[in-house]
């Protein structure tokens, strides 16, 4: 293990694409799941898109340089992300209508 | 070995993290919003060094514009910015949340370098080598637009109509769920001036 | 004739065509015609009676019993079959039962005339005529304990006919209850002597359990199980009778049984039912023979029930309760002779005791009916002036079962010859104290009721042709009957009758028994002639209730019944109530407990589930992450591996 061989890990290539995709990834779910206010939990989805988006051009850029299949994809997918986002709005405005609280620990009716 | 890409890539890489991570963690909602507003800017960057150019110009328009003015808004709508910091949910699910994400990301680690063997081994199933240079002198210049316009207009043509369709029931969606006078929507009446 | 033999099931299905012509029939047109059901209900008894006739007139030639079997239930190898046989023993049996049925259908018409429950009643005589004749018909013993239940429930239906009465309601339980205790010991009994003789049953190619088989089969039985064994299944099998027939622990339900109509307590408390424990002594008498000390215990219990009832029946005031207490008494006589051996005198005696006591329980309705259900004999007195013909034919009765010339003296003096026979010499000398207090608390009755001067307040007045008619056909069999079959002077024996086996049995010619029993006997209608005409006790000075006074002890004790009720019912409330008391808060807490329990588990495991559902958006969408990583870390694995 000399010198070379450890810079040799540090050169940029898909794999470090894939893990920072993945790291995002991570960090989406964690806000997702632990965020107590709603408007928190839609940004975490928005960076969960990012990653995955990530991840599409990544493959894109590396094994499918000619034609690209990954962007298009990534286009598509931040359309879908633009809609459901506008969608988690008025959900979101629904919920305080009938609720003025944007806190998930009120919104429990559920429960049981 | 291109120092100067390296360096570009860790650096957004890392200004990306601290942002995803602002965006969970910092108690005040506003400050959230603004992280995240970073940290679309830094996709793009990421998407600039992997040759996505026209990716990369769409984030910034539809995520680091678009969504972010709906994430304001939804901030604005939704009580007084000084109301009482709504932070982190202190319930068993965080646990379970922290654990899950610690799983997924060792599992990813390790299916992505190959069981940990690609760091120190130069070859690996996935290339790690950048494309030609030839192709890339040719994406510079020309960019990934024509290519891409290409593809979704051949190859993609159903997916895009598709889509067209699915931002329509979106808007639809969104405009009948936020709007106030529900009921007017289902019994439509043509006064000039509302009475109540 | 032989048509008459093979379709002898007719003779006890017409009835049960009857009893479901009138059930259906109130109950889809609530039909008021009460000739209707009358001339149904004696129409069917008289074919029967018919029938009965030309089988018994077949069985004069015929030694060989007709059997035939259909198959019922088959299940493994235990072969259920139903079936009729018609040997000697069940056509006098039929004889019996239809004549005295008969004759009892036309005296209630008059007697139940009045009643609004008339058409229930006919129904219910008609189960019972199909029960017990079919009880009679039986071919195996199987189809016996069916129609023993049936007979029992008939009876509970009589009894308690007037069921808004509670006295009534309470004996028709009590009757039933004693009943089942004595058929659970017939039923167990039966299924261990089946138990033990399975293999020969299955291994024959007669019926299981059948009468014509049952000699070789106790036999088999015998050999194959230790004596004790034999004696106790021998045993348990006679509890049966022991309650159908009021033997002494079971006697109880009997008296108060009296609370049904007369015209029941003469048909089935005093001619059929409870003869029906006596039959079926008969009918399984060699399973009884082969054991030594099941015969004794047979033989003093009809003993005991003997002595007992007599004792009882001198105190009774209630003129049904003394005719109860005698046919539990004569009862024990029969169920006497059959264990000392005595078979044939045995049965002689239920059928001379069949036509007596019915005519008897007849006369006492005949005069309760007059004295407008006036039933205590403080009240009664002096009426033969004012029912001639009750008196004389209760006469008659008195006389017959007092054993002074007519029936009732042939047919004891049978009875005491075979326990002489025996060497029953202390059965023997019990049997003739039982005969001289069975004249004494007959006459007894006698002269209370007909004799003297009129106590009572009613204004008596003679019963009608319907319900004398019958009284005096009656009368006939009950004078002559037992002369006419003694088997002495040339006249046909009934004891040679029902010995199937030929075997001639040398009869003690002498004349000491008979004397012996007449002399009895008259001291005890000269002791309640002295007692209570009141001529002669004025004659005499006696005073009866200073008399009575001197032996308060004994009077209480026989007024009282022994207190076998009241030991009963102490026990009852000691014993039996507390068991089940036991049993139901057993029931309650620990059966119902373990069936809650399932249900408790089946609550605390949706609790534990319903911890799942918080409500909260966000726990659903950690289960739906965990599940997608779990799944993408299993195929990782797999994909190492």
């Amino acid at each position: 293990m000399n010198i070379e061989v450890i810079l040799k890990i540090f050169n940029v290539g898909l794999t470090h694409y894939l893990i920072l995709g993945a790291i995002l990834f991570c960090i989406g779910i964690l806000g997702l799941i632990i965020s107590r206010n709603i408007i928190r939990v839609l940004m975490s989805i928005e960076i969960l898109l990012c990653a995955i988006n990530i991840n599409f051009v990544a493959f894109a850029n590396y094994n499918d340089i000619n034609n690209l299949q990954g962007q298009v994809f990534a286009i598509f997918i931040m359309a879908v992300a633009a809609a459901e986002a506008a969608l988690g709005l008025a959900i979101l405005l629904s919920l305080y209508r009938n609720k003025p609280t944007v806190d998930t620990e009120e919104m429990k009716e559920l429960k049981g | 070995m291109d120092i100067i890409y390296n360096l570009f890539f860790y650096a957004i890489a890392f200004v990306l993290v601290i942002a995803a991570l602002s965006v969970v963690f910092l108690p005040r909602i506003v400050y959230s919003a603004v992280s995240m507003i970073l940290a679309f800017i830094s996709v793009a960057g990421i998407f600039v060094l992997l040759n996505a150019d026209f990716v990369a110009i769409s984030q910034i328009m539809i995520y680091a514009v678009g969504i972010t003015i709906i994430m304001i808004f939804a901030i604005m709508l939704t009580g007084r910015v000084s109301e009482k910091k709504l932070w982190i949910a202190f319930a068993p699910r965080t646990l379970f949340a922290f654990a899950i994400a610690g799983v997924f990301f060792v599992t990813i680690l390790f299916t992505v370098t190959n069981g940990f063997k690609s760091l120190a081994r130069e070859s690996s199933i996935f290339s790690t080598t950048l494309p030609s240079i030839e192709t890339i002198e040719t994406l510079q210049t020309q960019g990934t637009t024509g290519i891409i316009g290409k593809a979704l207009f051949t190859k993609y043509v159903l997916p895009f109509e598709i889509l067209s369709l699915l931002l329509l029931a979106a808007i639809l969606g969104a405009v009948v769920m936020a709007k106030k006078d529900r009921d007017n929507l289902i019994n439509p009446t043509t006064r000039l001036i509302e009475e109540d | 004739m032989e048509f008459f033999v093979e379709n002898a099931g007719l003779i006890a299905l017409l009835p049960l065509w009857v009893f479901l012509i009138i059930i259906f029939g109130q109950n889809l047109f609530v039909y008021e015609n009460k000739k209707f059901t009358l001339w149904l209900t004696i129409s069917s008894t008289f074919i029967g009676l018919i029938c009965s006739s030309f089988i018994l007139a077949w069985t004069f030639d015929n030694t060989t019993p007709y059997v035939q079997n259909f198959n019922w239930l088959e299940a493994g190898n235990i072969k259920l079959s139903v079936g009729i046989i018609v040997d000697r023993l069940a056509a006098m049996m039929l004889m019996v039962v239809t004549s005295v049925s008969l004759l009892i259908q036309i005296y209630s018409h008059e007697y139940m005339n009045k009643d609004e429950g008339y058409h229930r009643f006919f129904a219910y005589l008609n189960l019972f005529n199909f029960s017990m004749l079919g009880l009679v018909l039986s071919s195996n013993l199987f189809q016996t304990y069916i129609f023993w239940e049936l007979v029992g429930v008939s009876s509970y239906l009589l009894i308690g006919f007037w069921f808004k009465r509670p006295s009534a309601a309470a004996a028709a339980t009590k009757a039933f209850i004693m009943n089942r205790i004595g058929d659970c010991g017939l039923l167990i009994g039966i299924l261990m002597f089946l138990y033990f003789s399975i293999g020969w049953w299955a291994s024959n190619s007669d019926i299981f359990l059948s009468f014509t088989a049952m000699p070789d089969a106790a036999k088999y039985v015998f050999d194959s199980t230790n004596p004790f064994l034999y004696t106790v299944i021998a045993l348990l099998i006679f509890l049966g009778p022991v309650a159908k027939s009021a033997q002494f622990p079971l006697h109880t339900w009997l008296p108060d049984a009296m609370e049904g109509p007369t015209p029941i307590s003469a048909l089935i408390h005093a001619a059929t039912m409870v003869a029906a424990g006596v039959y079926l002594i008969a009918r399984v008498y060699p399973i009884f023979e082969l054991s030594h000390d099941a015969m004794t215990v047979i033989a003093w219990t009809g003993a005991i029930t003997a002595l007992m009832a007599a004792t009882i029946a001198i105190t009774q005031q209630d003129i049904k309760k003394a005719l109860a207490y005698s046919t539990c008494s004569q009862l024990g006589f029969m169920v006497m002779a059959m264990g000392a051996g005595a078979y044939t005198a045995g049965l002689f005696h239920l059928m001379t005791h069949a036509y007596f006591k019915a005519m008897l329980f007849l006369c006492s309705g005949a005069v309760i009916h007059g004295l407008n259900d006036q039933q205590d004999m403080k009240y009664m007195g002096g009426l033969r002036k004012h029912m001639p013909a009750v008196a004389y034919t209760y006469l008659i009765g008195c006389l017959a079962i007092s054993g002074i010339f007519l029936s009732g003296f042939w047919s004891k003096e049978e009875i005491f010859t075979g326990l002489l026979e025996h060497n029953q010499i202390v059965l023997l000398v019990i049997a003739m104290a039982v005969a001289g207090m069975t004249a004494f608390y007959m006459f007894r009755t006698y002269f209370l009721t007909f004799e003297g001067e009129y106590r009572g307040h009613e204004h008596p007045h003679n019963a009608s042709k319907t319900i004398t008619l019958p009284l005096i056909i009656l009368a006939i069999p009950s004078a002559i009957i037992g002369f006419a079959l003694c088997g002495k002077f040339g006249l046909p024996s009934f004891d040679a009758f029902m010995r199937v086996t030929e075997e001639t049995v040398s009869h003690n010619e002498s004349l000491l028994i008979p004397a012996v029993s007449l002399i009895v006997s008259l001291l005890g209608v000269g002791l309640a002639m002295v007692l209570y005409v009141e001529k002669y006790r004025n004659m005499l000075k006696i005073n009866l209730d200073n008399f009575i006074q001197k032996i308060k002890p004994v009077y209480d004790f026989s007024a009282n019944l022994w207190y076998i009720n009241k030991t009963y019912y102490k026990f009852i409330d000691y014993v039996v109530l507390p068991v089940s008391e036991f049993m139901s808060a057993f029931d309650k807490f620990i059966v119902d407990g373990i069936v809650n329990l399932a249900a408790l588990w089946v609550h605390f495991c949706g609790w534990i589930l319903r911890l799942f559902q918080t409500g909260n958006v966000q726990t659903y969408a950690t289960i739906l992450f965990g599940g997608l990583i779990f799944l993408t870390f299993v195929f990782t694995i797999y994909w190492l591996l």
